[in-house]
């Protein structure tokens, strides 16, 4: 993959901004794709292993991200998230590459201001959501909002 | 009030601002990777400390098929 000077030069800023919130993070590429990687711990101290995959064509479309770790990553009956398929309750897409697929931004609600660093954001707050749903069984749309 | 970090706490709390029914402020800090429950007067933050109600308020996406 070879990236644009417009590209290269938004890729080094997006990693100046998530390595400031998001220090565990590195960049990994998966033959030719680039991804970033990395662990967000909740605040019940549940550690979790993303990846967001960056776009080819970044900053104009939604990165996607998935959970690696835990594997397979589960509800609270022990029903593996990747066996909903997509999920409007759980704020799941299809699976990608064998792993849950969080939903974040609507490609309409995307724009190329927007940034990994607002996308992560989203992604903590999803998983803080995840572990009140494996305590109290109700669904993610309980604690976060859908987007319009 | 003092912040409040407790998982429960913070999960009732986005609970409550789903439903328009919170007026405390959602912060993340990024050198423990922890969201916090703050009053909405409560103006201390610690260094790199930021308020993330906006991208909350944002939404998630749903996808209805």
């Amino acid at each position: 993959m070879s990236w644009s000077t417009e590209q290269q030069n938004r890729l080094n800023k997006e990693w100046e901004i998530v390595k400031q919130y998001f220090p565990g993070f590195e960049w990994k590429y998966y033959g030719t794709q680039l991804c970033l990687e990395g662990w967000m711990t909740t605040n019940q101290k549940t550690m979790y292993k993303l990846r967001l995959y960056v776009p080819i064509d970044m900053p104009n479309s939604v990165p996607e991200v998935v959970i690696t770790y835990p594997y397979p990553i589960t509800d609270n009956l022990g029903k593996a998230l990747t066996d909903y398929n997509y999920s409007a309750t759980m704020h799941l897409l299809s699976p990608k590459d064998g792993y849950p697929k969080i939903c974040t931004y609507k490609s309409t609600h995307w724009n190329p201001n927007r940034t990994f660093y607002n996308v992560l954001i989203k992604v903590r707050i999803w998983l803080e959501a995840l572990d009140g749903h494996k305590s109290s069984g109700h669904a993610l749309d309980y604690y976060l909002k859908h987007q319009q | 009030m003092p912040n409040e970090k407790d998982p429960k706490k913070i999960q009732e709390e986005l609970a409550k601002k789903n439903i328009d029914q919170s007026e405390k402020k959602l912060t993340f800090d990024p050198t423990t990777g922890e969201l916090i429950i703050k009053s909405a007067t409560d103006t201390s933050q610690k260094p790199g400390e930021v308020v993330v109600d906006q991208i909350y308020k944002d939404g998630f996406f749903t996808l209805y098929l």
